[in-house]
């Protein structure tokens, strides 16, 4: 090839670097703020109305939306945190939080704003331990919400059964409802690549009363006489033994089941039960929740919330911003998290809320509220540490393995609990 | 005759096999959620609806929804996205099969018919840049989208996609190119055309059938792409429709008759592809056919 | 054989397709590579280099051992069903019959949907509470009561297989239809005159002039069959119990999911290796011309 040739592949081979050597746009100094929120794709136009009026009480900041789909959020964030995508403001969750803190990428608002401590006071226990890393707070709750046992009180009704008080009712219901023809009465949410897979299975356990992991932060799970080891061995002889269990891979699957009429108990998140009640589904209104069955009734609570990135809070004009915005969401008289809850049937972490009449009405459509109010005061929420979510990564195909009798109880606790402390060795503090 | 039988037989399977599933959709998509799972199925025993369709295009709450005077129905608005996400969709692939029409047969050209040094290694090159799965090049795609400033654009989707694409296009081009009788263009050579003339007039002309094939894969690989889709994409402005549909297949309050009916909308501009695709491509046999 | 005279390099026809392949070629596959051989934790600031330690913690991790059986299982079964099934389809769509317009367009239309999509319409066939499939057959008093398609190993992977042969004969049938319309019809003219009958027609003409799109389809579909995700895992998570995981999921989730960016991109790469082998074997065996020479 001639000379000129070989300059023309070079040029092309350092083409990508030319791209890089652009550099980040500069920011405006002072003026009006574009704050980018990012949220995950629930409610869309929703979200847009609530920033509209934002806009209209706060006029020098405006308010750019992008949104990923739910089972995608965590990893699409990875990846938009990691490349250093602008943005300010965005969703964030209970197992997230401690990972991207220790990563650096979200901000404490405490440190930035006190005045947010004021708030602590308002928030339900379990959703305050879940926005809360090294003890300082992070931000102000989107919704917050409980992991239920949910029934088809109808079914039962007719069966002359009661709520089931305790596992071992669980099964012998079920049993007796076989008999009676229905082939699968649990109706589970099976599906190894969804964190609430583990959850689900953490709600239960602390139904019982027991716990996975302690108050140093070390593995309990694979104690033989723990609860967890216990139920994992009653979810595994449910499905293997009894035969009394159908998967379904998500949840919307398992609202659709539970309406076929062939389910009769389900644990899955609280909102749930509201898709399950509401028109058009063909049993709207024959499902209720009940206290988890279990010594303790206890169950998982988990809070999702609106967090301040790293990024934003560099830059004194974006986190003022970011603040005020997330104050007005989060915060405030809980304006827009009570519009969830009356419209979406979403769970909310603002204790006020409990006892607002609207939102009492709104829930009683779907759900019994005592029971509710009930439930939540005994909800508990998980252990967080930096390496939460990777090891509920490792954990829960295990789990998966142990449900279909792939793997022992034992094999799966241990492996699960020697995770967790290798874990604890490498990133625990 | 009797050969005929063989031949309907096959084609019932085919088209049961093929639009069976599909069928399902347009069903799933009229059929009132309270009928349309039950066990046994009763599928017929209401009246079959529109007012899905209707939802996703005007956002009129369909009147199951309202029943028993729920406060606000809680209706899946993911649904309502569906519109202009197909619009996205389709301009992003119609780019591509573009892209991939002109470039890849350009290039196919290049190594089919023309003689040069570094041919075999430039060819390598190419086609094995698909050997790393696209899932393992994520993060380096994606920064050089960011610095290239074209996150969450159409343009973003079309260099990926065409990039994800090009490398089967010339290599089933060249492919079948090399196919053309070489003695048509030699005599056109003789005749005094150059390269480009004998390319246009004579090789693309008797190519049809894989120039066609060739675009309808582009087209479709990019229509339903999901992944890159997804990371680069952020807001309606480029969502496409593999993203929306996800979200809608995981939304709490997805009904699964309104999800049918998303799911068969998707299917339209493929299908109008399709068929003005296949009259193109009768034309072209024949005279092809009729070329040899 | 005269050696012809070498042109210059055709820029011109090339230059498009280069520069799209070199901005995203070069840079990617160095990174990901380069990210392979370090340990990248991301909540961890220190990167330290390990070498070839991603690659073995890979293949010696919990998940890899079933995964890869099941990827190279799925991969190696559906290609060549695809192949042989889109050859039917493809002489099907090219002999006359009345409706064949309507069977054309609709062949193609599996090809559109999104593997999330066709999965979720693919579990409402195989469900097996409340699935199409055990309804008809029910019906039609094949069987007794309703199989668990999606809920049993054997069966899940079986049906996992036929969901994406579903979607892959389009491509296939459109490539064969393309490669037979190129055979000259004199060829099957003077094959009657000699009394050759369909079957050997077929081996003896056919398939040799359409070897190559042949062996084109069967790599595309063996690579499609290795990084397959959406499709399987919308229908059933990887389950049951890990029955129908793939390397793909694998690929994301050591990166998006463990934060291990290093292992990551080794498992890229490995898959690479995989790739190539798999491609190298199946030139070995069946014969076809895929490269271009120089000359």
């Amino acid at each position: 090839m001639t000379k000129p040739k070989w300059y023309l592949l070079l040029a092309l081979l350092l083409l990508p670097a030319l791209a890089f050597a652009g550099g980040q746009k500069g920011e405006a100094p002072g003026g009006p703020v574009t704050l980018e929120f990012v949220v995950w794709s629930y409610n869309i136009t929703t979200i847009q109305d609530n920033i509209a009026q934002f806009e209209k009480v706060y006029p020098n900041i405006s308010v750019n939306l992008t949104d990923y789909p739910w089972p995608q959020y965590h990893d699409t964030m990875v990846l938009r945190l990691k490349g250093k995508t602008q943005t300010d403001v965005m969703y964030n969750g209970e197992d997230w939080l401690p990972e991207f803190a220790a990563a650096g990428w979200v901000a404490s608002l405490e440190d930035y704003f006190p005045d947010v401590k004021k708030y602590k006071e308002k928030t339900a226990g379990y959703a305050l331990a879940d926005m809360t890393y090294n003890g300082k707070l992070y931000g102000l709750s989107y919704y917050a919400d409980l992991i239920t046992f949910q029934y088809n009180k109808k079914i039962l009704d007719d069966n002359g059964m009661g709520a089931p008080g305790d596992w071992d009712e669980v099964l012998s219901d079920s049993l007796k409802l076989k008999e009676g023809g229905m082939k699968y009465p649990f109706c589970y949410e099976y599906d190894a690549t969804l964190p609430n897979f583990y959850s689900a299975f953490a709600s239960q356990v602390y139904g019982r009363g027991g716990s996975l992991f302690d108050d140093d932060m070390n593995a309990v799970l694979n104690d033989p006489n723990g609860e967890a080891f216990k139920h994992l061995q009653w979810l595994q002889d449910a499905k293997t033994k009894h035969d009394i269990m159908a998967f379904e891979t998500h949840e919307p699957k398992v609202v659709v089941a539970m309406n076929t009429g062939n389910h009769a108990f389900t644990v899955l998140y609280n909102y749930n039960l509201s898709a399950m009640n509401k028109p058009p589904q063909a049993l709207a209104g024959q499902f209720d929740i009940t206290t988890m069955p279990g010594e303790d009734g206890a169950c998982l609570g988990f809070a999702k919330f609106y967090c301040m990135t790293q990024q934003a809070a560099e830059n004194e004009a974006r986190r003022n911003a970011a603040w005020t915005f997330i104050e007005a969401f989060g915060g405030g008289d809980y304006k827009v998290a009570k519009r969830w809850a009356v419209e979406d049937g979403l769970g909310f972490a603002a204790l006020p809320l409990f006892d607002d009449p609207d939102v009492q009405a709104a829930f009683a459509t779907w759900i019994d509220v005592e029971k509710f109010k009930a439930q939540a005061k005994l909800a508990r929420n998980d252990a967080n540490p930096a390496w939460k979510g990777m090891w509920s990564e490792f954990f829960r195909p295990l789990m998966a393995k142990a449900f279909v009798g792939g793997a022992t109880v034992k094999e799966v606790m241990d492996q699960g609990a020697a995770k967790w402390n290798e874990y604890k060795k490498l990133l625990g503090q | 005759m009797g050969r005929k039988i063989h031949v309907y037989i096959f084609a019932v399977l085919l088209f049961l096999f093929s639009a069976g599933p599909l069928l399902l959709t347009l069903v799933g998509g009229i059929i009132p959620e309270k009928v349309l799972l039950s066990v046994p199925p009763r599928l017929f025993s209401m009246k079959p609806t529109l007012s899905y369709y209707e939802y996703i295009f005007t956002g009129k709450v369909p009147e199951a929804f309202e029943e028993r005077g729920a406060l606000r129905a809680m209706v899946s608005e993911e649904a309502r996205l569906i519109p202009r996400a197909m619009l996205n969709s389709a301009t992003v692939a119609l780019a591509v099969m573009a892209m991939n029409m002109v470039f890849g047969s350009m290039a196919a050209y290049a190594f089919a018919r023309i003689h040069f040094r570094g041919k075999s290694p430039t060819f390598m090159g190419i086609i094995m840049c698909r050997l790393v799965p696209a899932s393992a090049l994520v993060v380096p795609f994606y920064l050089l989208i960011q610095a290239f400033g074209l996150l969450d654009t159409k343009l973003a989707l079309i260099l990926v996609h065409t990039l994800l694409t090009l490398p089967f296009t010339v290599l089933i081009l060249t492919m079948f190119f090399r196919r053309v009788p070489a003695e048509i263009e030699e005599s056109a050579v003789v005749d005094g055309a150059k390269p480009v003339q004998v390319f246009w007039r004579i090789t693309l002309p008797l190519s049809a059938s894989s120039m066609v094939a060739t675009g309808l894969f582009a087209f479709m690989l990019s229509y339903s792409e999901f992944m890159y889709s997804l990371v680069l994409g952020g807001s309606q402005r480029s969502r496409t429709l593999p993203v929306v549909m996800t979200s809608l297949i995981y939304n709490p309050d997805m009904i699964w008759g309104m999800l049918m009916s998303g799911v068969f909308l998707t299917l339209i501009p493929s299908l109008i592809l399709a068929i003005v695709v296949w009259k193109f491509v009768v034309e072209n046999i024949i005279l092809g056919a009729m070329k040899y | 054989m005269a050696r012809r005279d070498m042109s210059r390099y055709p820029i011109e026809w090339l230059l498009p397709v280069l520069i799209l392949v070199f901005i995203f070629t070069v840079y990617p596959f160095g990174y990901a590579i380069w990210n392979s051989l370090f340990q990248i934790l991301l909540i961890l600031p220190v990167k330290p280099f390990v070498g070839f330690q991603n690659y073995i913690d890979v293949v010696s991790s919990i998940y890899f051992r079933e995964a890869l059986f099941n990827t190279l299982l799925f991969a190696v079964i559906t290609a060549p069903i695809i192949v042989v099934i889109a050859l039917g389809v493809a002489r099907l769509l090219l002999t006359k019959f009345v409706g064949r317009s309507v069977v054309r367009a609709v062949v193609l239309l599996p090809w559109a949907m999104p593997g999330a999509v066709s999965g979720i319409i693919w579990v409402w066939i195989f469900h097996g509470q409340w699935g199409i499939l055990n309804a008809i057959l029910l019906r039609l008093g094949i069987i007794r009561s309703y199989i668990l398609w999606l809920d049993q190993p054997i069966l899940a992977k079986f049906s996992v297989m036929v969901a994406h042969i579903w979607t892959q004969i389009p491509f296939v049938s459109v490539l064969l239809m393309a490669a037979l319309s190129t055979i000259n019809k004199e060829i099957y003219e003077a094959a009657e005159v000699d009394g050759a009958r369909p079957v050997r027609r077929l081996f003896s003409i056919t398939l040799p002039q359409i070897k190559v799109m042949m062996l084109i389809g069967l790599i595309y579909e063996l690579i499609m069959g290795l990084t397959s995700y959406d499709l399987t895992y919308s229908m059933t998570g990887g389950g049951p119990g890990g029955a129908t995981t793939l390397l793909s999921y694998y690929i994301w989730a050591e990166s998006f999911k463990m934060l291990q960016f290093g292992r990551g991109a080794a498992l890229g790469v490995i898959m690479a290796v995989i790739t190539l082998v798999l491609i190298l074997l199946i030139m070995r065996i069946v014969p076809g011309e895929l490269t271009v020479k120089e000359e």
